[in-house]
Parts: C-alpha cells; sequence; structure tokens
C-alpha cells in the first residue's frame, strides 16, 4: 500500500503537468474560434443563440478569454513536463550536471 | 544504449516534440487574438424584406459602424458612429454618413424598432435599422436578396 502511495507521490507533479496541457487544449477546443480577417473578428451569425442577437464586444472578449488562458495552461503544463522528462530529452547534460563538482573552482570538499 | 532505451528516448522525443508544437501553435492564436483590434466583422445574406440578427454595440462607449452592400448592381458604404447607453433612458443614439447616392449625414437616436440609421446601398434600400433600444439590425428592403458586411470597432 506503501508503495503504491509513494509511486503515485513520484509521479504526482507528472500527472499535474499532463493534465494541465490537456486542460489547454481542452479550453482551446471550447473557444468561439472566430477567424481574423482584415484586422476584424469575423462573427458568424451561428453564434447569435436563440433570442438571435449578436454581442460582438462580449464575443470578443470571450475568445480573448479563452485563448489566453489555453495558451498559459499549455505553457505551464509543457514547460512542466520538460522539467520532469528532462533526464530523458537532455541525458548527457543532466549526467553532465549531476558529475559536476560543487565548487566549480576547488571542487568538491571532501576531494583534495 | 541499448536498442529499448534508443526507441524509449526516440518516442519521449516524438511526444516532446508534438507537445511544443502543440505549445507553439496555442501561444501564437492567443498572442494574435489579444493583439488585434476591437473589431467584429459580420456579414449578412438577407432575402427580400428579411432583417439580420440583433446586434448589440458595447455600451457606453463610441462604437464605430460601418458597413457594405456587395451585390452587383447596388454596392455601397455608410458608417456612423453610434453610443448605447447602459443606464435608462435607453435608446441609440448616432451620428453618421449615408451611401452614395446622394450621400448626407444621418444623426439621430432612437428606441423604436425600424428606425433608419444609415443606408448601405447605392439605391437606398438595405439599411442599418434600430431594432430594440439596445440593439440594431440590417434590413433589406429590396425586392431581391443582398449581401454585404457590417463592421463594428469599439
Amino acid at each position: 500500500m506503501l508503495n503504491v502511495i509513494n509511486k503515485l507521490k513520484s509521479k504526482a507533479p507528472v500527472l499535474l503537468f499532463w493534465s494541465l496541457f490537456a486542460a489547454g487544449l481542452i479550453v482551446k477546443s471550447y473557444a468561439p474560434g472566430l477567424k481574423i480577417s482584415h484586422g476584424a473578428f469575423v462573427i458568424p451569425t451561428g453564434l447569435a443563440g436563440e433570442e438571435r442577437s449578436l454581442r460582438p464586444d462580449q464575443i470578443v472578449s470571450h475568445e480573448r478569454r479563452m485563448q489566453l488562458t489555453s495558451a498559459i495552461l499549455a505553457s505551464v503544463g509543457a514547460l512542466g513536463l520538460a522539467f520532469c522528462y528532462r533526464a530523458v530529452l537532455l541525458p548527457r547534460t543532466v549526467q553532465l550536471a549531476n558529475h559536476r563538482p560543487s565548487n566549480p573552482i576547488y571542487g568538491n570538499p571532501g576531494h583534495s | 544504449m541499448t536498442s529499448t532505451n534508443k526507441s524509449s528516448r526516440a518516442v519521449a522525443l516524438f511526444v516532446a516534440s508534438v507537445v511544443a508544437a502543440a505549445t507553439t501553435v496555442l501561444v501564437a492564436n492567443a498572442g494574435t487574438t489579444l493583439t488585434v483590434a476591437n473589431a467584429a466583422s459580420i456579414g449578412y445574406n438577407l432575402a427580400p424584406g428579411a432583417n439580420s440578427v440583433a446586434i448589440t454595440p458595447a455600451a457606453n462607449v463610441p462604437v464605430m459602424v460601418m458597413g457594405t452592400q456587395t451585390a452587383v448592381g447596388y454596392r455601397g458604404v455608410g458608417h456612423v458612429t453610434l453610443l448605447r447607453p447602459s443606464v435608462a433612458p435607453l435608446f441609440i443614439e448616432w451620428t453618421g454618413l449615408e451611401s452614395p447616392a446622394g450621400a448626407a449625414i444621418t444623426s439621430g437616436f432612437s428606441a423604436v424598432a425600424g428606425t433608419h440609421i444609415v443606408y448601405l446601398d447605392y439605391s437606398h434600400t438595405v439599411d442599418i435599422e434600430v431594432n430594440s433600444a439596445t440593439s440594431i439590425r440590417v434590413h433589406n428592403g429590396n425586392t431581391v436578396q443582398m449581401t454585404g458586411n457590417v463592421t463594428l470597432i469599439w
């Protein structure tokens, strides 16, 4: 049981960052997805809803909010994943960092 | 390095590149969305006598509304700057320039549906009009289908 809990604890950051990345993609998929043409958002009349009314300012600010949220979530997730998997992605760099003396000039205190 | 290690690293690099590409796309999209001005373009394609969906402009800020009629034989362009107050009494107030032919200043305020605001076509049959005290609409008063678009800047 303890073994399982320890395993989960060690994998928690990875799961968290994958979740954040996935959340970014999900938020993006729920954004209105407005096209931009000639420096203006193109609003399809299909967004009018049942009351057949468009609120361009609200639609645009909703789009911006969702795009920004999606970008932040995905970026944090991706950076976190890169950090978690650094040993796989950059094996030599990690090995060098692990073998580097703690003091670059005098080396480790224990070494003479 | 064993072949298993090599293949698992290749998979990891592939997944990493997919994640990086997706993140780059999302960040680029967000950047584009944030840098575009507060402008929205809405197309219309109206049967004779039909009205477009209601368009509610941003409240308490000047909103530039410009429209073009693109149906051949009736092409034109007009614009107004309008105000929609957020507190009572509610109405739409505007000032601007009608489409040719015979472009002239148009101005006024109204909360009554159907009140003319600005013509968008050459023959002055397609116009933006008051839809309610808080919204506007495009009306096709011609006997043929009319197409065009309206852009709002706020």
